[in-house]
């Protein structure tokens, strides 16, 4: 029972402290806490001692609060348990945003203290003009599979539907227990298909987001950096297809466990096994990549301009550069920068639907269910 | 192509563009018949209206630089630049007259004018490398 409040807790815990920690080592270099500056200045001493500063204050922090709950976890039981992990992890991230507003404020100071721009006011924008010829991402065909094995799921389930029993188990608890059992119907028995399919509808529209967002270069090194922009585009489209095609076959899973009665003691590893899978993997892929592709190597800075200002769209960016709000720029998705991987520009009416939808349709679900 | 714009120059953002792709097909750095992005990629990628990148590209249609086709989208003109035309011979003196006339005044003399020329004119047309440029 400990040991498994304990495991479930470190789970949540050391992902989302790791990232936290690390904000500031992964995004652009062209960005510092938020700040737009130039990749010379991103290099320099004062920038780096900041880096350092922030990641020793938020391991600290982190640390501190994580024995704290850890030791609370260890007490709990199930019930509770959930909600305690998720109050932790909002304190954490209101903790290390707070953390990184303070930080925010002293880069701008620092960045209003620095001299001008090197060149006489030359800011660059860099742009390629057939960046979006190489391939970004994995054509939305691949999800066909998806659809394909979501089908046969169905097609499978139902075709048992005569030799499964009356009460289908319908929760289990930490133990592998069952705790909540239902009358059986075709509703509930294909609403893992349901599920599968939003799982897959909402993936395959992260890939487009991927493909669509704004290009974005370092005009610093803008012909390695298209390269490496492109490559942190693929990287996340294929990671993208496999966390979906893994979550499909976890419902899948679920669905197994409503027509057979598979031994409990089977179904915790899986239910845990696919979701350590991903945040490893996204870990994994933020570390060795970076926001923007900014952490793969280059090839050589031939033709570059360390001292290369990028437009300072900083005005555009509010809440200490975590919200884009330009009502002058007409793309909808943009690379975030604080943070991996991609945000809305809020300015746009369109923005509001896409993140309000999912959780439009999480609620159609929810009374589709009950 | 990698394009380079100036987001706080006085220079229109429209002319600077069209400047760019004109230069980079003198250049060879845009082949004929390459395709250019889409207005609306354009437009999203340098963050600015959509009818800033249609008036670039409307412009460097009419000048015969590039097509721009209903399907295929926007692509260097594959069938032939327009060449030397009467209008083009009176547009570029209209153009050069200033910059004639303010060299004068800066006290610069003719043959620094056209060392100046020259050495423009070949970066230009020699950025594909291993080409001469010609004397």
């Amino acid at each position: 029972m400990n040991t498994i409040n304990v495991a479930l807790f470190c789970l949540i815990f050391i992902p989302i402290s790791l990232l936290q920690i690390a904000l500031p080592y992964l995004t652009r270099r062209t960005i510092s806490f938020g700040i737009t500056i130039s990749e010379e200045v991103w290099n320099s001493t004062p920038v780096a001692d900041m880096r350092k500063r922030y990641a020793l204050l938020s391991t600290a922090f982190c640390l501190i609060l994580g024995i704290a709950f850890g030791v609370a976890a260890i007490q709990m039981n199930g019930n509770t348990l959930g909600i305690a992990i998720a109050g932790f992890a909002i304190v954490l991230l209101i903790g290390t945003f707070a953390l990184h507003l303070y930080f925010y404020g002293k880069m701008k100071a620092l960045k209003a203290s620095l001299p001008a721009a090197p060149a006489p006011g030359k800011t660059a924008l860099s742009l390629d003009t057939s960046f979006r010829k190489q391939r970004l991402v994995m054509s939305g065909k691949w999800y066909l599979i998806h659809l394909a094995v979501i089908i046969a799921c169905a097609v499978f389930a139902l075709a048992q539907y005569d030799r499964i029993p009356e009460q289908i188990p319908m929760h289990y608890d930490l133990n592998g227990n069952v705790d909540r059992m239902e009358d059986k119907s075709i509703r509930l028995l294909l609403l893992p298909n349901l599920l599968q399919l939003f799982m897959t509808g909402l993936l395959l529209f992260i890939n487009f987001i991927i493909y669509k967002s704004k290009q974005q270069l370092n005009p610093a090194d803008p012909q390695e950096s298209s390269r490496t922009n492109a490559a942190f585009r693929r990287r996340w489209s294929v990671f993208n297809f496999a966390m979906s095609l893994l979550l499909v076959m976890l419902f899948f899973f679920m669905q197994l466990t409503m027509i057979y009665s598979i031994d409990p003691k089977w179904i915790f590893p899986v239910a845990l096994a696919v979701p350590i899978l991903i945040i490893a993997g996204s870990i994994w892929l933020s570390f060795s990549t970076g926001q923007s592709g900014t952490r793969l190597a280059r090839k050589s800075g031939a033709g570059g301009n360390p001292t290369a200002v990028p437009v300072d769209d900083d005005r555009h960016w509010k809440l200490g550069g975590s919200t884009y709000y330009n009502p002058n720029d007409p793309s909808l998705f943009i690379e975030k920068r604080v943070g991996i991987g991609w945000t809305v520009n809020f300015a746009r009416p369109l923005a509001w639907v896409f993140v309000l939808a999912p959780f439009v349709i999480i609620a159609l679900l929810l009374v589709f269910t009950s | 192509m990698i394009i380079q714009l100036d987001m706080q120059s006085d220079v229109p953002i429209y002319t600077q563009l069209m400047n760019q792709i004109i230069e980079g097909i003198a250049g060879g750095r845009l082949k004929p018949g390459e395709a250019l992005p889409s207005v609306r990629h354009l437009a999203s990628d340098i963050g600015v209206n959509l009818h800033t990148v249609n008036k670039a590209y409307t412009l460097l249609k009419q000048e015969g630089y590039i097509q721009i086709h209903r399907q295929k989208g926007v692509v260097v003109q594959p069938d032939g630049l327009p060449g030397l035309t009467p209008e083009f011979m009176t547009k570029q003196q209209e153009q050069l007259r200033p910059i004639i006339a303010e060299s004068i005044l800066r006290g610069m003399n003719l043959d620094d004018l056209l060392h100046q020329a020259r050495q423009l004119y070949e970066q230009i047309s020699s950025a594909p490398p291993g080409k001469e440029p010609t004397p």
